[in-house]
């Protein structure tokens, strides 16, 4: 019995599969552990992959209904080749498959990413779309990623795109890039010199990709605004950093770009695209919600087994847990260690197809917190009432109403499987990402919506 | 007055309900542009006036989509007296244009029927029509937020009897 068979209508028509299990890198703000027991995960993936296990469930958990496919995990192009048996099955066995997305550190031989695109099945046409994990200039994507990735991925993802203008493909290519930013850049991007560094290096960097894309078989997407890493530790000092890099982005928004879209805050964006959906706030609330577990599950290493999103991949694996214990990356997992929140994340947000009421506790669980979202503004509005009349966010939080706005800004950012890993609750949000917003970001981010909205009307 | 003249009075109405605040609330700007269009077509149809002058079919079709437009406001959003007022002067706009201009029986009937909503003055088939429109919207609503939760629950409670 696949998992939308419990419903009226199809709710879940994306995956999220595990599709390698160790990284050629170790980025500063990554959590995961880099430890020997990365390659057997690996490895047993690549089984999985070659013996048809991956197929197997898919179809199992999904039936017909799969429309897209993601390809996460750690570094997706250290298996993708091994993917082309997989997809010249799937488009058969899953007639509404039109989506395959990957990201990208592009720190490997491009050819495995062109040949994989060249060797797709052209029994119809499928949307590729491929992100570009690029920090920014190297003084960002160097300490991040490691010395010398910047001049690596920048002559990676060239090659990639001018061999590609060279291919005759059905498909449908887009690209785009996704920078990552920790505590330290968010610092960084708070002096204007630098901020405009940033959309300079990215300026220049699309300008280079625009002049290969000769035959114009690649959409380039040119947003290039930064996204917070997470989970992260984020304090007032940082959410004070954070608000004056936004108005350091609203100042370059004045200057005339060539090649980029105009600078502007990517959680901007997303609340200004919600803000016009309020009145359905309570009604579907699943809008205002990340996609893990509401749309989309993510498929894990082990047969059978499926948890929310890829956030869930390495939570049920020993040796994770045994590495996170030592090295104390992973500081979400650490702490759910302790209180057993990890042990919840486990038993409530992963489960087996083959057992149909292991697959009906997940899916009660998982709906509840994106079909109801009354408890998490509730909890939430408490917090950032707190945190202002503790003075550690804007006093304008001491509102119950923009209290409650402030709930629902973050939810933009933060992940409902981390909370419920560090508190045991997917409805309570961390203080972290009320610090990071609630102080002057979010009040800027709220002024500017309500200002467009007014104007459009 | 001349036809122009009564016109300009009556568009001048609509005119400032569409520059006031209020207008936000019950139109979007999609709408309130359609709403200014329909009074340059109009104008433009007096200025000079041609007895038996044709409109063409994109100028009927605009004009009753603002006509739509109105019925919409009346069945989803309270009346104030403001846009009451504006309703009627469009609605007196509207018709004054098909009595020189279109002479269409069908859309007189329409704005008279608006006429009467907008005042209160249904008849009582007419408000059971309007009531029954209203019943199948609010269906369509309750089905439309018909969380996917509430089927799991069905299955997670007869689990948790089973257990």
């Amino acid at each position: 019995m696949t998992v939308n068979k419990y419903f009226q209508n199809p709710q879940y028509t994306a995956a999220e599969l595990f599709s390698a299990g160790y990284c050629n890198l170790n980025c500063t703000y990554c959590y995961i552990p880099k430890r020997p027991f990365l390659k057997d995960v690996h490895q047993g993936i690549l089984t999985r992959i070659r013996n048809g296990g991956f197929l197997k469930d898919l179809k199992s958990i999904y039936g017909e209904d799969l429309e897209f496919i993601g390809h996460w995990g750690t570094e997706p192009t250290l298996s993708i080749k091994e993917f082309i048996p997989f997809y010249k099955e799937a488009v058969k066995v899953f007639p509404k498959l039109k989506s395959i997305l990957m990201s990208s550190n592009f720190m490997i031989d491009p050819e495995n990413l062109i040949s994989f695109i060249r060797e797709l099945p052209s029994d119809r046409p499928l949307k590729v779309d491929i992100q570009i994990s690029l920090d920014g200039p190297a003084w960002v994507t160097d300490k991040n990623r490691g010395l010398g990735t910047t001049v690596s991925i920048i002559e990676n993802t060239k090659q990639f795109i001018h061999a590609i203008n060279q291919l005759e493909t059905p498909h449908d290519l887009i690209v785009h890039v996704k920078p990552t930013m920790d505590e330290k850049d968010i610092s960084e991007f708070s002096k204007y010199s630098r901020m405009k560094e940033y959309y300079v290096f990215f300026d220049v960097y699309f300008s280079e990709l625009f002049n290969l894309n000769t035959n114009n078989k690649i959409s380039i997407l040119t947003h290039c605004d930064p996204t917070i890493s997470v989970p992260g530790n984020y304090d007032r000092d940082t959410g004070i950093n954070f608000k004056s890099m936004l108005e350091n982005q609203v100042k370059l928004k004045e200057i005339s770009w060539k090649h980029i879209t105009s600078p502007e805050s990517a959680y901007y964006n997303r609340w200004a695209h919600r803000a016009s959906y309020f009145g359905e706030l309570f009604t579907k609330p699943r809008m205002f919600t990340c996609s893990s577990g509401d749309t989309q599950l993510g498929i894990m290493d082990k047969s059978g087994l499926f948890g929310s999103c890829h956030r869930m991949f390495y939570v049920n694996n020993p040796e994770y847990e045994k590495a996170v214990l030592e090295t104390g990356l992973d500081k979400t997992t650490l702490r759910g260690v302790s209180t057993g929140g990890n042990q919840a994340l486990k038993e409530h947000m992963i489960a087996d197809i083959n057992n149909g009421n292991n697959v009906v506790k997940f899916l009660y669980i998982n709906r509840a917190f994106h079909d109801f979202i009354s408890q998490f503004l509730a909890s939430g509005t408490a917090i950032a009432m707190e945190l202002a009349h503790s003075g550690l966010i804007s006093p304008c939080y001491k509102d119950r109403h923009l209290a409650t706005l402030l709930t629902l800004g973050t939810k933009s950012a933060n992940c409902y499987l981390d909370e419920k890993c560090f508190h045991g609750s997917s409805y309570i949000s961390s203080f972290s990402y009320f610090l990071l917003f609630g102080n002057g970001y979010f009040e800027n981010i709220l002024r500017r919506s309500l200002i467009k909205n007014v104007n459009e009307r | 007055m001349s036809m122009k003249d009564d016109f300009t009075v009556w568009a001048n109405k609509v005119k400032r309900f569409l520059n006031s605040e209020e207008c936000l609330s019950i139109m979007k700007v999609d709408h309130k542009k359609g709403v200014f269009k329909v009074l340059d077509i109009i104008e433009s149809h007096y200025d000079p006036y041609h007895e038996g002058y044709i409109p063409s079919e994109q100028e009927v079709k605009d004009i009753k989509e603002v006509a739509h437009m109105i019925f919409s406001v009346l069945e989803e959003i309270p009346i104030s007296e403001d846009i009451s007022y504006f309703i009627l002067s469009l609605i007196h706009v509207l018709s004054t244009w098909n009595g020189n201009v279109w002479k269409d029986a069908d859309f007189l009937l329409k704005l008279q029927y608006l006429e009467r909503h907008v005042k209160n003055e249904l008849t009582i088939s007419e408000s059971i029509v309007t009531l029954d429109k209203s019943a199948e919207r609010l269906r369509g609503t309750v089905k439309g937020s018909n969380p996917p939760s509430l089927k799991i629950s069905e299955h997670y409670f007869n689990l948790l009897e089973g257990e």
